[in-house]
């Protein structure tokens, strides 16, 4: 598996770890958007499901990544447009493969 | 002289305790022979009415009868509580004191010179009026602390009313209004003032126990401190009467845990300011966060949420920030309240206020919720920026064992949503170093 589907499987456990807590089955797929009409998270649930798969970015690839920054939100294709875009931009964000 | 009302009720009771200290006891009759010797000490060292004197003490005897014979030969006191950090030598200078007198172990006074002399107005007013003064900072946990000069005959005017007479806690600082309202609420009523070496739960515990206090007035944060020590039952608590919770907002969740561990024991929450004073208060009940307050000297107004005061005991000024009154004596005090007929709630400083996408969090709330979740002993509630909403929502707890921190707030967030709407629940949920008490037990929301 590559480091961004290591990524993209941390990101779909701090989505459904989000649906425990609010008690609510989300279901989302790679394209699902994550932000805006189409979404399943509200706006506090954006930010607690990408504040929390920061922290495990973090966590597991010893990293100091930032997600939601005035960066992020200024980027001409939003990195939250979906879970598969949220990954890509999160692995850009870490220091290139050195293996 | 001034305060000669005092010293007569002092006289009709000299076998009465007044001031325990360090487990010994002085009397009324004792209290009134060290502010004899405190009149002497002040003659030698030739002080003139209206000096600007810093006293650097705590609740001693020798220290109160100097306190007590400075106002008397109409000093303007700047009163610092020996234990606090504080740079003395940045407040001598905004308090433009000219000595600063400090009480040693052996209970001899000391005296150290500055070389400042009165300029600023409020000062030179009280001294050309032969008043004495009072200057209290504000504790400072936000900013630079604030010099509040008071018109010490207008602070003290309510005391001439007989109340209960009590053996109360001084578990408020020496240099605090709280800590003043309650030395001279004991002394006027011819009560005892319990002291304190320390403010941990088992020193304050021991001090209720072996001197019989009736009266515990404290802060919410110290009364989370003290259910989480676990020592309540440890001690015979058995003669308080009243515990008083002042200066921050009592998670409701804390307070009916009290009243279970406190049965017979009376709730109140008091409300005051160093800018005002501390006005008279009634809870609702027992374990009603909602009160009631004024009293004959004080007048309350609400606008657009916010409480505002005018009082008759309110300060001359601020010596070192402008004037935080309106032109017709109004202080907004910052403090959002709801209002049921006469009653309030307090919510919170304006300034504590979360605002997140453009509603309102009040830490309070949301902390009260956090201690209902398992093995959650303390928490506070802060914010921190957000590009998305603006803040969020932080919390920082302290547990009463280890456990995983993903775990404590996967926990956390589940009650949260079950209990609160979704903006107030926090989106992070740190470990508590520890360090979020200040020295006089408020909670710190603020870096």
């Amino acid at each position: 598996m590559s480091r961004r589907d290591d990524l993209k499987t941390l990101l779909y456990d701090c989505i459904s770890e989000h649906g425990l807590e609010t008690n609510t089955e989300i279901h989302v797929e790679d394209e699902t958007p994550l932000m805006g009409s189409g979404s399943p998270l509200n706006s506090i649930g954006l930010v607690i499901v990408v504040t929390n798969f920061e922290s495990q970015i973090n966590e597991t690839f010893g990293a100091q990544v930032i997600l939601a920054s005035e960066q992020a939100m200024s980027l001409k294709r939003s990195p939250f447009r979906s879970v598969e875009a949220l990954s890509e931009y999160a692995d850009q964000l870490l220091p290139a493969e050195s293996s | 002289m001034p305060l000669q009302w005092l010293l007569d009720r002092f006289q009709a009771c000299p076998r009465d305790d007044a001031v325990i200290w360090r487990d010994a006891v002085t009397t009324y009759g004792e209290l009134l022979r060290q502010i004899d010797a405190a009149h002497e000490f002040l003659s030698a060292q030739q002080v003139a009415a209206g000096e600007s004197v810093m006293l650097d003490a705590d609740f001693s005897p020798t220290a109160v009868a100097l306190l007590i014979a400075s106002l008397q030969q109409r000093l303007l006191v700047v009163p610092v509580a020996s234990h606090v950090v504080a740079d003395r030598q940045d407040l001598a200078r905004i308090a433009e004191c000219s000595r600063r007198f400090h009480v040693s172990d052996s209970g001899s006074y000391e005296a150290e010179h500055y070389p400042h002399r009165l300029g600023h107005q409020f000062l030179r007013k009280l001294r050309d009026a032969a008043s004495p003064g009072l200057i209290l900072f504000s504790s400072g946990s936000t900013g630079r602390p604030k010099a509040a000069v008071h018109d010490f005959d207008c602070l003290v005017a309510k005391f001439k009313t007989p109340r209960h007479k009590q053996r109360l806690v001084t578990f408020l600082l020496f240099d605090h209004i709280g800590g003043f309202n309650t030395m001279m609420y004991g002394l006027a009523n011819q009560g005892c003032l319990i002291t304190l070496e320390a403010r941990d739960p088992d020193t304050v515990c021991r001090a209720i126990e072996q001197h019989r206090a009736e009266v515990l007035p404290t802060s919410p944060t110290f009364l989370t401190l003290l259910l989480m020590s676990g020592r309540l039952d440890q001690y015979d608590l058995s003669s308080l009467k009243v515990i008083n919770y002042s200066t921050e907002v009592m998670p409701e969740s804390t307070l009916s845990q009290l009243n279970a561990r406190f049965p017979g024991v009376t709730f109140r929450q008091s409300y005051g300011l160093s800018e005002v004073g501390i006005l008279r208060s009634q809870s609702r009940a027992n374990d009603s966060v909602w009160i009631r307050v004024g009293g004959e000297d004080y007048q309350t107004r609400v606008v657009a949420g916010l409480l505002h005061i005018k009082a008759r005991s309110s300060m001359v000024g601020y010596l070192n920030a402008p004037s935080p009154f309106d032109q017709d004596g109004w202080l907004n005090t910052q403090d959002e309240v709801e209002v049921d007929g006469q009653w309030f709630r307090f919510r919170g400083r304006q300034s504590d206020i979360i605002n997140v996408g453009g509603e309102k969090v009040y830490p309070a709330e949301v902390e009260s919720v956090l201690f209902e979740v398992e093995n959650i002993a303390d928490a506070t509630v802060m914010k921190e920026p957000h590009p998305i909403l603006g803040n969020i929502v932080v919390a920082l707890v302290r547990l009463q064992h280890e456990e995983d921190m993903k775990n404590v707030a996967s926990r956390i967030r589940k009650h949260c949503f079950s209990k609160l709407p979704a903006y107030k629940v926090p989106v992070k949920v740190l470990l508590d170093d520890g360090q979020r008490v200040t020295e006089r037990f408020k909670k710190k929301r603020q870096d």
